[in-house]
């Protein structure tokens, strides 16, 4: 295996983020003390961090580098079903280049531009979008070179419980198993999850221990990977106070903590 | 003294033009800059250009005094003309990077007759200084791990708002020798020299672009090398005064990839077991919409054979009736005509007389007497 700190990512060598998003019923309750909802905020966080990534793409020339890849699962908006979810020009694509991003936005909204609209409506058919990610990962290393590419980062952001995945979360629990297990020459895939939980509780930002909060948090505490060193890197920057073999986890964080989860698990 | 100035490109860049590395020599003053415009910045190979031509018009190495001659100078970079994308989504983009500014890394050099080199550094550019040991004097950074922990730029909006101090730069005065050589390398090149030193021997021994083209490629492809711009400016103070480009020729450019769309064939696959009933109940109406329009259309096209065949048969007998039915000449000939007629058609090059047969003159004539009676 390769040491990942020998590796650029580049339009030859690029990276793929995918980012499930909870789109159940749940998410339409408020977001914190905010007067919007979560999925609003879910929303919002994944537009920004979409054009933080546009601006680290951006050469000189005005021409967008392809380094990375981003699909975008939303599980929730129909019932039992995890799907692309693009909208517009994109609907129905599952990876799309960062530069056909730029290409086909949804609109613009305080000069910036977007590509997905909060959802709030049926249930949390979790493991089926892990399900998904799963054959996407496990599909774009073994395509081209991406064997020598950054492994596939998954970030998971949810509000509640799976409800495909019965009282032990035994097919969640194997679907991550089996995602863990897919890698590239630089390592295994990563799983983050960000848990907006809207039950009263202590905030707990990239614990290295099991939180004490519901039997849910831990699942969701479990299945995420441990942060890599330069994950570490930006935590530290961007503040946090975190320990070598913290958990690519978060529990009730606030808006910057969500922007800035997304930031961290985003390679730099 | 001798200066050689090797650069490449990244391939992610493709052309020469696109190089963020900038260079400035004063080979009467003996002072040199490099300056690596960073990528993620705005524009950043004017302010790269700007600062190493300022250092190399007033070389100076107070940090306190460059610190006020770069923040003068951000009014050029500002002035400097872009065209923004016409692309909304783009051009929201590189507003944003304008908003943030341009940044460089920079070091500057003045080489001293007392034998002595004077430095001034900002960021991750480094100098190592070759002895004829082969050993390797480096500065501002000796081992990779700093040079990595670098944080220091120099950004057009930081200088501006008084935000770079005396900190973000370290100068010093290095002793050498006339048989000594000094190379400055932008922080690809550095990291692989701090990595393997003898690499230095290697950089020195490139005397022509393609000698500097293998030298990158090879180190890409073993991934020794960072992806970047690649940048070195060798000095070898005993060597005859000489300033040497080697850099890619006009018509060089590195290949773009190929834009294919990956497509995950196994999420595609199972497309169908996801579609609602609703969905598959128009997949089948828009299935049997498709089969009643292929029904009609081939019953058209069996009348149309029908059709074609029948004309084709008409067409058949008419020629048949035509080859049975036509007047043959020669019987007719032989039939009809007397044989004085037909000895003059077998001999064409006699003229024929304009006569009647007798048989039919007589005829005729009895024809016009009976006529005459009536």
């Amino acid at each position: 295996m390769h040491d990942i700190k020998n590796l650029t990512i580049s339009s030859t060598n690029p990276c793929l983020i995918v980012y499930l998003i909870d789109q159940s019923y749940s998410m339409s309750e408020q977001f914190g003390n905010a007067s919007h909802n979560k999925a609003f905020e879910v929303a919002e966080a994944i537009n920004d961090i979409i054009y933080e990534v546009g601006l680290r793409c951006i050469g000189s020339s005005g021409e967008l580098k392809n380094r990375f890849e981003i699909a975008i699962i939303g599980y929730g908006k129909e019932k039992n079903s995890a799907q692309s979810g693009w909208e517009g020009q994109l609907a129905g694509k599952w990876v799309v280049s960062i530069k056909n991003i730029f290409e086909y936005p949804l609109g613009q909204q305080n000069d910036k531009p977007i590509w997905i609209k909060p959802y709030a409506e049926q249930n949390t058919p979790m493991t089926k979008a892990f399900e998904n990610a799963k054959r996407l990962c496990n599909d774009w290393i073994n395509w081209g070179n991406h064997r020598d590419c950054h492994p596939p980062i998954i970030i998971n952001i949810t509000d509640g419980e799976a409800t495909d995945a019965g009282s032990s979360f035994d097919p969640l629990i194997k679907e991550t198993q089996q995602i863990k297990q897919l890698r590239t020459n630089y390592g295994s895939v990563n799983i983050l999850n960000i848990h907006i939980s809207s039950k009263a509780g202590d905030k707990s930002l990239f614990p290295n221990e099991t939180p004490s909060i519901d039997r849910f948090g831990k699942l969701l505490f479990d299945i995420s990977t441990p942060l890599d060193e330069n994950m570490i890197r930006i935590a530290l920057q961007k503040g946090y106070r975190i320990n070598i073999g913290a958990k690519g986890y978060v529990f009730n964080g606030n808006a910057s903590d969500l922007i800035n989860f997304l930031n961290i698990g985003t390679p730099q | 003294m001798s200066i050689t100035v090797l650069q490449l490109h990244k391939r992610a860049s493709y052309e020469y033009k696109h190089i963020q590395d900038k260079y400035a020599i004063s080979s009467d003053n003996n002072v040199c800059a490099l300056a690596d415009g960073t990528t993620q910045s705005f524009n950043s190979e004017l302010w790269a250009e700007i600062i190493t031509k300022e250092f190399v018009n007033k070389p100076n190495f107070s940090p306190q005094t460059l610190i006020s001659q770069f923040k003068e100078s951000v009014s050029a970079y500002k002035n400097g003309k872009f065209e923004f994308s016409k692309n909304p989504a783009i051009a929201s983009l590189e507003r944003a990077k304008q908003s943030k500014g341009g940044t460089a890394t920079f070091i500057g050099i003045s080489i001293k007759k007392n034998n002595s080199i004077e430095v001034i550094s900002c960021g991750d550019t480094n100098l190592f200084l070759l002895n004829s040991q082969n050993k390797i004097k480096p500065f501002p950074f000796s081992e990779i791990n700093s040079l990595d922990a670098n944080n220091h730029f120099v950004n057009t909006e930081v200088l501006l708002q008084n935000g770079i101090d005396e900190s973000f730069f370290k100068n010093t005065s290095l002793p050498y020798n006339q048989s000594d050589t000094i190379v400055l390398a932008t922080d690809a090149l550095s990291r692989l020299v701090l990595k393997k030193p003898d690499t230095l021997k290697e950089l020195l021994k490139i005397e022509t672009f393609e000698n500097l083209l293998d030298f990158c490629l090879d180190k890409w492809e073993t991934k020794e090398l960072e992806e970047d711009d690649i940048s070195a400016i060798i000095i070898t103070p005993k060597d005859h005064k000489n300033i040497k480009l080697i850099c890619p020729p006009n018509e060089f450019e590195f290949p773009k990839e190929k834009e294919v769309e990956f497509i995950p064939a196994s999420l595609i696959q199972n497309k169908p077991t996801q579609n609602s009933n609703m969905e598959m109940n128009e997949i089948r109406n828009q299935f049997n919409g498709v089969a009643k329009d292929m029904h009609h259309l081939k019953t058209k096209i069996k009348f149309q054979e029908i059709l074609l065949m029948v004309t084709i048969s008409l067409l058949m007998i008419n020629i048949l009736m035509m080859c049975l039915l036509s007047p043959k000449v020669n019987t007719f000939i032989s039939k009809k005509l007397n044989p004085t007629v037909q000895s003059e058609l077998k001999s064409p090059n006699k003229k024929i007389p304009e006569t009647i047969p007798p048989n039919e003159s007589k005829e005729t004539e009895k024809e016009t007497n009976d006529n005459n009676k009536k």
